[in-house]
């Protein structure tokens, strides 16, 4: 018998193994409670990623989204499929990390004896200006939004075009565009109407590819008015900034001031920005970060607390039993078998309701237990009984029989 | 079986003062007889005894028990085996019974329990302990009965060499003169070797040689 009646003489420590413990039991539930506050707030910032919609949009340099900015056409090629044509081929296409991108540019035609603003579109909404509780898209039969994303001979008008295009009787409405520094140059186009925007006016919106045709053959380029897209994978949002974004773009300058931007392979004197939209995912992701943090930090805490714990424990538990210590070096036992008992007592009481605290919390969340820091408090435990105990043990007088009380 | 002390000092140091407990004694204890040792309280006694146990080393001179001297040897195992102490109180586990608390030297050795306990009933019967109280704890005991319990312990761990500090402070004469009777009786038919430290002059008479202690000088 190693440690002769051990449990039957523990029976004088009943205080001491009582706090010893219910400590333990609430050491491992409370940390395994805020390993289940960790988990539940990895599994939010998971679902924010994957829910949160984050859009992009080509600005100014203040950030601005504005119409008018007149972008170069080698911007909306890096939104597009590369054309082999295209000088500016990307390192790694923009369409790798976007989709659902808009596109708008506009151009100056006659139709039906009235000026009238055309606008390209890869999407009604590409255009700001719109929005459904101000204006509403009567759509013809057999027409939707897609028909953007074609490059068929059709048309959505205001409401005061249609009127003026009932009353020619025409099929088709024949619009014709202007180059924009030379107004003798005129290309014409029939278009099928395909539906009616309500609450604007000589307007006439066509899809992208076959606008953007006309405007390429009458001026040789195409200013865009502005660009935007969803992110496809919040995740990769870094990763877009460094291989595509900041390759192509300039950071968002809060002056404003436009810089000569030697980095810029395409574009000298005057950078845009392509501003990315995540501030609102990344400030929540924050505050649930912080979150887990002051989790993290309880759980340091507590495996402190263990630690002296066990220290306050060992060094009480030493003085209390002094005698009895005494005793047993008197009977002979050494140094070694006295700790070896004490810290034997400790680690038994301790890591049997350490045990029963994580086993309930395991059954009951049936969330994994949380190893590291369970490992942790064990071992602070058993460093502080260690720490408390064996300077005491080894003290000369300690293990001396003292005089009556 | 001898004890032999040779030049004996022992003092106590700290921040405050130091006190020499011990100054060179020299002397030597054999088998089969009972030593009193007597003197005035601080004037050195426990802090003799200690030494004799091997509790505390000597600060200079030399302690051998036959033949083996104390500082290099295993005190605990000579403790486990051939000096047994007993003080005036506090000689006993209070939470174990009095068959557990004879039977402890033998466990900490390793000899199996029932082996152990057999032995702690033989040597309880022979100093009067009745089998009803085997299995009683200490504090239900008289405190005659509890050093009784405490030398039949020092039986049942078989040693030859028995320290006794005031073994009978705590206890009326005739319980005193009964635990001196049976102290006696260990030296002189058991072939031990029988230490009491002690200031009752009616023990002191019961021993085969009185020695007095002064000031950390014994004569
Ligand atoms: N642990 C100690 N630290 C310092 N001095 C001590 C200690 N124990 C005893 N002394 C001193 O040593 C002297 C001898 O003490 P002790 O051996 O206990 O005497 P006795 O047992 O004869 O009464 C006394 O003066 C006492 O004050
Ligand atoms: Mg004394």
């Amino acid at each position: 018998m190693l440690f002769p009646y051990l449990l039957r003489r523990m029976r004088r420590r009943k205080k001491m193994c009582i706090i010893v413990g219910l400590a333990s039991l609430m050491a491992g539930i409370l940390v395994y409670g805020f390993h289940l506050g960790v988990v539940s707030m990895t599994d939010q910032i998971e679902n924010v990623l994957d829910n949160s919609e984050v859009t992009c949009a080509v600005t100014n340099l203040t950030g601005t989204q504005v119409d008018g900015l007149m972008l170069p056409d080698w911007a909306s090629n890096l939104f597009r499929e590369t054309t082999a044509e295209s000088v500016h081929i990307p390192t790694t296409s923009f369409l790798d990390y976007v989709d659902n991108i808009k596109m708008k540019f506009s151009m100056e035609a006659d139709c039906l004896n009235c000026n009238v603003n055309v606008f390209g579109v890869t999407s009604i909404f590409a255009d700001r200006s719109i929005s459904l509780q101000e204006q509403s898209i009567e759509w013809f039969s057999g027409f939707d939004d897609s028909v953007f994303e074609s490059d068929a001979n059709a048309c959505i008008i205001s409401d005061d075009l249609y009127s003026l295009f009932q009353q020619s009787g025409n099929s088709k409405l024949e619009l014709t565009v202007k180059a924009r520094d030379n107004n003798n140059l005129t290309s014409t186009i029939p278009l099928d109407v395909a539906g009616i925007l309500h609450g604007k006016s000589a307007s006439v919106y066509c899809p992208w590819e076959t606008a953007s045709k006309v405007c390429l053959d009458l001026n040789k380029n195409l200013s865009v008015d502005c660009i935007s897209a969803t992110i496809i994978d919040n995740r990769k949002i870094e990763e877009f900034k460094e291989k595509c974004a900041n390759i192509y773009f300039a950071e968002v300058d809060p002056r404003g001031v436009p810089q000569p931007w030697e980095a810029s392979p395409i574009y000298e004197s005057y950078p845009f920005a392509l501003e990315i939209y995540d501030k609102t995912m990344n400030e929540t992701i924050a505050t649930l970060k912080s979150g887990m943090l002051i989790f993290n930090i309880c759980q340091i805490v507590i495996v402190i607390l263990t630690l002296c714990m066990g220290f306050i424990v060992a060094t009480l538990s030493i003085r209390h039993r002094q005698r009895e210590l005494a005793l047993q070096n008197v009977l002979g036992c050494s140094k070694l078998n006295i700790f070896s008992e004490i810290f034997t007592e400790y680690v038994a009481v301790s890591f049997t309701c350490l045990a029963i605290g994580v086993a309930a919390l395991a059954l009951i969340s049936k969330v994994s237990p949380p190893w590291f820091y369970i490992a942790a408090v064990s071992a602070a435990g058993c460093l502080g009984t260690v720490a408390g105990a064996l300077p005491l043990i080894l003290n000369k007088d300690i293990l001396l029989m003292t005089k009556t009380e | 079986m001898e004890i032999l002390l040779n030049n004996i000092c022992f003092e106590y140091r700290n921040k405050y003062r130091r006190v020499e407990a011990v100054k060179s004694v020299s002397c030597r204890f054999e088998a089969g007889k009972m030593y009193a040792i007597m003197g005035a309280s601080g004037s050195g006694k426990t802090t003799l005894l200690s030494i004799i146990a091997g509790l505390r080393l000597p600060s200079s001179g030399e302690i051998t028990v036959d033949g083996i001297p104390m500082s290099t040897a295993d005190r605990c195992k000579l403790r486990r085996e051939k000096i047994s102490v007993i003080y005036q109180d506090f000689n006993l586990f209070p939470l174990l019974t009095v068959i557990e608390n004879t039977a402890y030297p033998l466990l900490i050795r390793k000899i199996n329990k029932t082996e152990a306990e057999n032995t702690a009933k033989e040597k309880l019967a022979s100093v009067g302990i009745t089998d009803d109280m085997l299995v009683q704890l200490p504090r239900m005991l008289s405190g005659g009965e509890q050093q009784r319990v405490a030398i039949a312990r020092s039986l049942a761990s078989g040693s030859k060499i028995i320290l006794a500090d005031e073994p009978t402070g705590s206890l009326d004469s005739e319980n005193g003169k009964n635990i001196v009777d049976i102290l006696k009786r260990l030296a002189h038919k058991e072939d031990c070797c029988v230490i009491i430290v002690t200031h009752d002059p009616s023990v002191a008479e019961e021993a085969d040689v009185v020695m007095k202690m002064r000031d950390g000088n014994l004569k």
